[in-house]
């Protein structure tokens, strides 16, 4: 009996404080629904009729779409790019021991402790030298380069794989390339996923990098259309709040199907790291 | 002898072939600017002129002795970063102690706690500044409480610790899985033992679980550490650095300055090599003080 009333309280209490957590999240989406003058009277009251204006303003601002499809465009690129190169590394430098191995290990745990700006402007410099400012393969190579977590999942991830399947197929007859691609990353698969949709969130919501190297709006993300709000709608927070939606509303659907995922990925992650 | 020379280079030659892509990745676009960076951060370079005059230390002693807004940004990240790790931390470790404790409701309310963590923080930093400005204020209206009348973005006094809530609302729930991984880490019978040993819940928490939790602690406190000193994209959306510099962190002052006002790219990248160096002295005491707290099961 008391155990039954102690478990009531403790959800009762998780759930107030759960309500509590998300409720400027409702607030932002509820605003999203309504004219700016209902909104004035109380941001607080809930939308009158389902009122569908203020996203047809954001939608239709000058390259919204474009920069929709420009953000789905570089999340593929660097997602796909991450996968490939950080799997490859972080299953060949997990077999391998060697001093070479170990220095390039601990060589990767440098994007931890390096701030971005530290070599933002050098960067930049870089970019225009190799002709690609304002190219959203450029900015994918720049996220891959520092992609040590994937490295450092796909790397403890391989540990628990045993070096006999390595061996046997070796010795069927498997080149190092094919034994990689036959049976390792059929076995990575879970980690692929996890790894997968962090990146593709972190991706999607990252700002500093493509705001310094994407200039022209044609080729721009939708965090930058989300940032540059402030000097184009002011305060119409009934359109702003409309776009910051949709600029969310991609990696909502992603978390809504994948958080199994998502979830597993920071769970291990943190295991493995 | 020959035989195992060949093997050697055979196995180094398929380890390249398997680390390249990654590595020159790695030192194209990450190594090489980031040794170009430390080596303007001891010239005048403006980042436009071609004429780069090396001087030495000086960029690094006017950063500590003659701006003051620096060493300003210095104590706002210091304030921010304990705040906001210590806040996180607690929350996150007690909210992952009773959501784990919490039966079949606990997969919904993981996910649903979690969600905060997929907004990008630019649409954080406006969503916040919407609840501040607006929303304060319209509870006000209705409760007359005036907690909600403060002056949230408004005064250098309550900014910081605005942009602290923003920040621990968006990241917590990352830390409460990692505490909920670590929980499920835990072997049953060290807790069941401790049951019938008659350790209290209380007990059970401080010499059970808690030690047993310390290396899920390293890495919670590791991640927040790091990523509270690097902090940007919020603050620049939220307050830009101000009323006046009272929430000018390292990372926003370093932009405000570079980029702002004067194109001192070498002093900034100066002051970017301080804030890189602090990073990496912090990372190594902690990491190295509290892996000395950790316990064997």
């Amino acid at each position: 009996m008391v155990k039954t009333a102690g478990r009531i309280i403790s959800h009762v209490f998780l759930i107030v404080i759960l309500v509590l957590y998300l409720f400027p999240i409702y607030l932002v989406v509820m605003n999203s629904f309504r004219p700016f003058k209902d909104m004035f009277e109380s941001y607080l009251a809930f939308p009158k009729s389902l009122y569908l204006d203020n996203y047809i303003t954001a939608f239709s601002a000058s390259g919204f779409t474009r920069r929709l499809l420009n953000n789905f465009i570089l999340t593929f690129i660097t997602v796909a790019g991450v996968l490939i190169v950080t799997s490859m590394a972080g299953y060949k430098l997990s077999r391998v021991k060697s001093k070479l191995s170990r220095f390039l290990y601990l060589l990767y745990t440098v994007p931890f402790l390096i701030p971005f700006y530290t070599y933002m402007i050098p960067l930049v410099q870089l970019m225009t030298k190799l002709k690609l400012m304002n190219s959203l393969t450029g900015v994918a190579l720049i996220l891959i380069s520092t992609s040590s977590f994937a490295f450092f999942m796909f790397h403890g991830f391989v540990k628990t794989i045993p070096v006999e399947l390595d061996e046997s197929a070796k010795i069927d007859g498997c080149g190092e390339f094919s034994t990689y691609i036959r049976i390792i990353v059929p076995l990575l698969k879970p980690i692929i996923s996890s790894v997968a949709v962090l990146y593709a969130i972190w991706t999607w919501n990252d700002f500093l990098l493509p705001f310094l190297i994407l200039n022209e709006p044609e080729k721009q993300t939708v965090t930058i259309s989300v940032y540059q709000m402030i000097g184009k709608f002011g305060s119409d927070w009934d359109v702003i709040t409309a776009t910051l939606v949709l600029a969310s509303l991609p990696m909502v659907i992603l978390y809504v199907f994948l958080q199994k995922y998502v979830i597993s990925g920071v769970m291990t992650g943190a295991v493995k790291g | 002898m020959n035989l195992l020379c060949k093997k050697k280079l055979k196995d180094l030659s398929s380890m390249l072939l398997f680390i390249t892509p990654f590595t020159v990745l790695f030192i194209v676009f990450l190594l090489f600017p980031l040794m170009q960076g430390a080596f303007y951060s001891f010239t005048d370079w403006n980042g436009i002129s071609s004429n780069v005059r090396f001087v030495g230390f000086e960029n690094y002693i006017e950063a500590f002795t003659n701006d003051k807004r620096f060493v300003n940004s210095l104590i706002v990240t210091g304030k921010y970063t304990v705040a906001t790790v210590v806040i996180s931390n607690i929350v996150g470790l007690c909210l992952a102690l009773f959501v784990e404790s919490s039966g079949k409701i606990k997969y919904a309310l993981r996910t649903l706690f979690f969600t905060p963590y997929i907004f990008s923080l630019v649409v954080v930093g406006f969503s916040w500044r919407f609840i501040y400005t607006k929303i304060a204020a319209n509870l006000y209206q209705l409760t007359n409480i005036g907690f909600f009348n403060l002056d949230f973005l408004g005064s250098p006094k309550i900014a910081l610790i605005s942009v602290i809530i923003m920040s621990v609302w968006h990241g917590m729930g990352y830390y409460m899985l990692i505490y909920i991984a670590g929980i499920q880490s835990i072997d049953q019978y060290i807790l069941e033992a401790a049951i019938i040993d008659g350790a209290s819940g209380l007990r059970k928490f401080r010499y059970i679980i808690l030690p047993l939790l310390m290396p899920s602690i390293t890495i919670c406190v590791f991640t927040c550490l790091a990523g509270s000193l690097k902090i940007f994209d919020s603050i620049f959306v939220l307050t830009s650095g101000g009323p006046g510099y009272s929430t000018e962190t390292i990372a926003v002052n370093i932009y405000n300055e570079a980029f702002g006002s004067a194109n001192l790219y070498g002093y900034g990248t100066a002051k970017a090599i301080v804030l890189a160096l602090i990073i990496m002295a912090v990372s190594v005491v902690q990491l190295s003080y509290f892996k000395s707290k950790e316990v064997e099961a």
